[in-house]
């Protein structure tokens, strides 16, 4: 299939980038890395007049740390996070997440910015990002705003982003000592979507655990925390029947449905055993 | 190996470097000037009738050149087996997906604006989609006169549902069952599997002056393309002329025209060259695919594990046309009882319409289903009887002087000497039993296809050999492996042979690339055209060497007297010799239909397919481990033993025997195209998951070469049997890991899982 007609528009700026997603409104559709967009455009599901390619706007592909934290471009490719020495060393749960992402081809091209506003239940950088507490930066013509990336997605395909507002940057902030984390993913071939996604972050506190927070990808309408698994593992010594518990838990929250990559039943059935695993790696990363 | 042997030496193929260079034509590449693009419409309901088509909006679409329905093509029904394919729909659509209009356009994006702009009434019709219920009283009748339909093959079966049945029968059932100390039942079902090939269907077609039509298609069957088009197009076959282009993959999807027809009607309605390009969505649901099956088998065994009878019952979903339906369930039907004596037996299988895309071939039609039950079948027994799957396969092995299910008396049964290989290189006897790991045994006995294939080799004036052949190397290998049969026959290295697959026009007739049959029935035609061109050497020679003919040897380019080995001229003399003073342009040709037994047709019905000449044998161990919490199987290693009859190009061998295996490990873990009722519900590669490099576990291949006596030096084919035996060597190890076994395909974690729990809740 071959494109459907439209206008490409490359703004410079953020600025140029918002007036013009004001401007054209629902008619138009942003593109970073197009891995994701231009697909859905092939197949007709979306026919926008202006694509918006961001490519010229050269600064927001970049990843910064100050005592924060890191700050990461909304344009930064999934390669450059893989890779990025600072991101290894600060978050490696979260320079892990690419490698399980598609193919090098894509992870060269797409972004995670991308990835997070296409707003995939299954979208594999969300569930870390979650768990490590990251803040979504947008830019828009009132100027720019700072939501938590937990409360970004409202349902499949949308985000919290109003009219000619723009992603532009993740923001990460450090970690308690002994902290770590972990995303299990399940596919089906070892280039696929996330059946079921689970991230974990745990502090530790010798063999218990001191804070844990648990994202679940893949199992309802957008990346969710799983509150009451939290809360059943959160300052307790880890054993096997209390993992065990809360996998039951994280696996009673998940929402899931069938599709043509995996049934409800199944999604349950994974999350049970891939928050138990999620947190025993994590706590063990944590040492 | 003599000192001059080429067979059995690996060769580099001699396509590798114009593909890997990126000079090699396929079918995509094909630019015209003046080109039109061409787009169907598909039917959006999987039965309906058709009411209405108004294209008026369509033509009236800027670029826009033609429009064709029903009514503007030749009233003609066409089929491979069965005549029961209108070009275009007209009456009603059969499966979801049917083209039922084509446009051509100025440009690609403008026929497929148009095609969407095209209205059609409908009145939907009840569908069916499951076989076993399309047989049913009251099931929805897909073709109504069916019976009015001619048939391209003679002895087809054909009622209601059914295009096509084989019945064979041996011994005496009933006294079988009364012989058996056990008896044993199960019902396996497949999922149809898409060919997944990289390149696309493409198609070029123009007419010229003449009015004669030129054809450019990726495709693996020249000669069958010129046949269908014939008879579509209603042109004598010497005025079509059809060029086929390197093919990107084509595992038996490219055998019979997609959309070769639509590109000549277009292109003689419009004057114009006509190209149309499928989309993977295209291909996934309008093209053929492998065959989902059920298959039941029962089988009477003695307590010692001696197999005294089976009955099996295979039903075929061969959608809403025949194509190969028929032929694939004889295919299954000869392939049910395995490498093993079975004293008495029943076997029954069906080619069933349904309101499906028409399904059609893929590499090792009929056996990759047949293979995966009644291996699947014989591991259960083999356990419940407590003896050792290789110990109960080596009882009931067949070996030469066995009668085939069909009639055949059986030769060169390769089937022991593989397993023992195998068995050897897996270590099978010591293997190591630890926790959630498993090892699984399969077998197989499949069919090479014979029918006609000729060719022609040219002495050129200096002496170098030119092969001229119709069979299409779509990336086998086949184009290798005859230069290197050339190459021996005439003592020449293979590298200065050039080999140039013609058209239907240049080429000598051959069936096509399919069914293990080129390197079997057009090494044979090479050989014979080989000795055919040396005799004229000889004559030629004689006379310039006033030598007797009888006397004479090629040895090194190099024509002599044996007695007198001065007495010699060079290939390239004697070629300006003939050329220019004494009998003319040296050409060996050849036509070669190998022989073979003739089916036992008092036991066999039905089966449209003259006998094979040859059969084929492979057997596999594999060792999985398997996660319980998540059902997810991994494939640790894989034994594969495989026989080659005598292997012309072992580089050739392992590849194919590699991809095959690749090809059997997608279909028994991942790969499986999803109906939701008749609506394909993953017609792309994101999410019909095929297997990555990565996914490939550590193969080990060992070739064993049981002597075919009609191949060329004993060769057989290996392309088939390597897609028969991953399935069931699979789900025959996760039994032995986990123990549950899993009679449905694709074994994805998630029915690994669901085994696992139903297993546990029966057991509590």
């Amino acid at each position: 299939m071959r494109l459907p007609k439209f206008e490409y528009l490359g703004p410079k700026t953020v600025q140029e980038a918002c007036s013009l997603l004001a401007q054209h409104g629902d008619k138009a559709k942003v593109m970073a890395g197009g891995t994701d967009v231009l697909n859905v455009m092939k197949e007709r599901k979306i026919r926008p007049e202006y694509l918006i390619g961001l490519r010229a706007i050269s600064d927001l592909s970049y990843i910064k740390a100050d005592a924060d934290g890191i700050k990461i471009g909304a344009l930064t490719t999934l390669t450059d996070l893989a890779n990025s020495a600072v991101v290894k060393e600060k978050f490696p749960c979260l320079a892990e997440v690419p490698m399980k992402m598609a193919t090098v081809q894509i992870r060269n091209m797409g972004t995670i910015g991308g990835n997070l506003c296409n707003a995939a239940p299954s979208a594999d950088t969300a569930p870390i990002l979650i768990c490590l507490g990251a803040k979504a930066k947008i830019a828009g013509p009132k100027g720019e705003r700072v939501v938590a990336l937990e409360d970004f997605f409202t349902g499949p395909g949308k985000t919290v982003l109003g009219k000619g507002e723009l992603l532009v940057e993740i923001q990460v902030p450090n970690q308690p000592a002994k902290t770590a984390g972990a995303y299990l993913k399940m596919s089906r071939v070892s280039v696929d979507l996330a059946i079921v996604g689970v991230g974990v972050v745990v502090t530790r506190e010798g063999d218990s655990c001191k804070d844990i927070k648990i994202t679940l990808g893949a199992v309802a309408p957008t990346p969710i925390r799983a509150k009451k698994a939290e809360a059943v593992v959160k300052g307790k010594k880890i054993d096997d029947a209390l993992l065990e518990e809360a996998g039951k838990i994280a696996s009673q929250e998940a929402k899931p449905i069938d599709d043509v990559r995996g049934s409800a039943f199944y999604r349950t059935e994974i999350v049970k055993v891939y928050t138990k695993r999620a947190i025993k790696q994590a706590m063990e990363q944590a040492k | 190996m003599a000192k001059n042997e080429i067979i059995g030496r690996p060769f580099a193929r001699v396509d590798g470097r114009r593909k890997a260079c990126g000079d090699a034509v396929y079918g995509p590449d094909i630019k015209m000037p003046g080109m039109l693009h061409a787009k169907f419409l598909a039917s959006p309901y999987p039965h309906a009738r058709i009411v209405h088509v108004d294209t008026e909006k369509a033509e009236k679409l800027s670029g826009v050149k033609t429009i064709l329905t029903a009514k503007d093509v030749p009233q003609v029904c066409w089929g491979l087996m069965v005549k029961d394919t209108p070009v275009l729909a007209g009456d009603k659509a059969r499966f979801m997906g049917e083209p039922l209009a084509v446009v051509a356009a100025t440009k690609r994006e403008i026929a497929e604006e148009a095609a969407e702009l095209i209205q059609v009434e409908y009145e939907e019709l009840k569908p069916v989609f499951d076989p076993e219920e399309a047989l049913g009283p009251g099931a929805p009748l897909i073709h109504e006169g069916a019976e009015a339909y001619a048939c391209a093959m003679p002895g087809l079966i054909r009622y209601g549902n059914v295009c096509g049945q084989t019945k064979i029968s041996g011994g005496d059932p009933e006294q079988g069952w009364r012989e058996s100390d056990l008896i044993f039942e199960d019902r396996f079902s497949t999922p149809v599997q898409h060919h997944g090939f990289i390149e696309p269907h493409a198609v070029t077609a123009r007419f010229d002056s003449n009015g004669r039509l030129e054809i450019w298609t990726s495709t693996q069957a020249i000669f069958a393309i010129r046949m269908a088009l014939g008879e579509i197009m209603g042109l004598p076959l010497n005025r079509i002329r059809v060029i086929g282009t390197e093919v990107g993959g084509g595992f038996g999807g490219k055998t019979d025209i997609t959309v070769e027809h639509f590109c000549a009607l277009l292109a003689r309605m419009t004057g114009k060259p006509v190209k149309m390009q499928l989309t993977r969505s295209e291909m996934m649901t309008y093209t053929s695919a492998r065959h989902g099956c059920v298959i039941h088998l029962k089988t009477g065994v003695k307590k010692d594990g001696k197999i005294v009878t089976r009955e099996a019952r295979l039903l075929f979903d061969t959608g809403g046309y025949a194509g190969h339906g028929p032929g694939v369930a004889a295919l299954g039907a000869n392939t049910i009882l395995g490498p093993y004596r079975t004293p008495h037996f029943k076997i029954d299988s069906l080619s069933v319409y349904t309101n499906k895309m028409n399904f059609s071939f893929m590499r090792g039609p009929g056996g990759v289903q047949a293979g995966f039950a009644c291996e699947s079948h014989m591991d259960r027994i083999a356990r419940e009887l407590n003896l050792d799957p290789l110990d109960f396969r080596i009882k009931n092995l067949i070996s030469d002087g066995d009668t085939s299910a069909t009639g055949q008396r059986m030769e060169a049964v390769g089937i022991q000497e593989a397993l023992n290989s195998v068995a050897k290189i897996s270590n099978w006897k010591q293997r190591k039993k630890s926790k959630n790991r498993g090892w699984g045994l399969c077998c197989c006995q499949y069919e090479l296809v014979g029918m006609t294939s000729s060719a022609l080799v040219k002495l050129s004036e200096d002496g170098s050999l030119h092969l001229v052949i119709g069979a299409i190397d779509h990336g086998q290998g086949s184009s290798t492996v005859l230069a290197q049969i050339l190459a021996q026959e005439m003592d020449i290295p293979a590298d200065q042979i050039a080999v140039t697959v013609g058209d239907t026009d240049t080429a000598p007739y051959d069936t096509g690339t399919f069914g293990d049959r080129v390197t079997f029935n057009m090494g044979n035609a090479v050989i014979e055209a080989a000795r055919d061109l040396k005799v004229q050497l000889f004559s030629g020679a004689a006379a310039m060497l006033e030598s007797p003919a009888e006397n004479l040897e090629l040895v090194g380019q190099m024509i002599r007297d044996r007695d007198n080995p001065e007495k010699a001229i060079s290939l390239l003399e004697l070629a300006m010799g003939s050329y220019f003073f004494q009998g003319g342009a040296p050409m060996g040709k050849s036509t070669v239909l190998a022989p073979f037994q003739a089916y036992a047709y008092e036991k066999v019905e039905g089966n449209p397919y003259p006998a094979t000449p040859a059969h084929t044998y492979a057997c596999q161990v594999v060792e999985v481990s398997v996660d319980r919490d998540t059902g997810m199987v991994r494939v640790e290693n894989i034994y594969s033993c495989h026989d080659a009859g005598r292997m012309i190009n072992p580089l050739g061998t392992e590849g194919q025997i590699q991809g095959g295996i690749m090809m059997g490990l997608g279909y028994a873990l991942w790969e499986e195209v999803v109906f939701d009722g008749g609506r394909v519900t993953n017609p792309n590669l994101i999410d019909y998951k095929m297997p990555f490099a990565i996914n490939q576990p550590k193969i080990r291949i060992a070739v064993t070469e049981t002597k075919t006596p009609n191949g060329p030096y004993g060769a057989r084919g290996v392309g088939n049997p390597p897609v028969l035996l991953p399935a069931a060597a699979i789900a025959n190890a996760i039994h032995d890991a986990v123990g549950v076994r899993i009679r449905e395909l694709p074994l994805t974690p998630e029915r690994v899982l669901f085994s696992l729990k139903r297993e546990a809740a029966n057991k509590k």
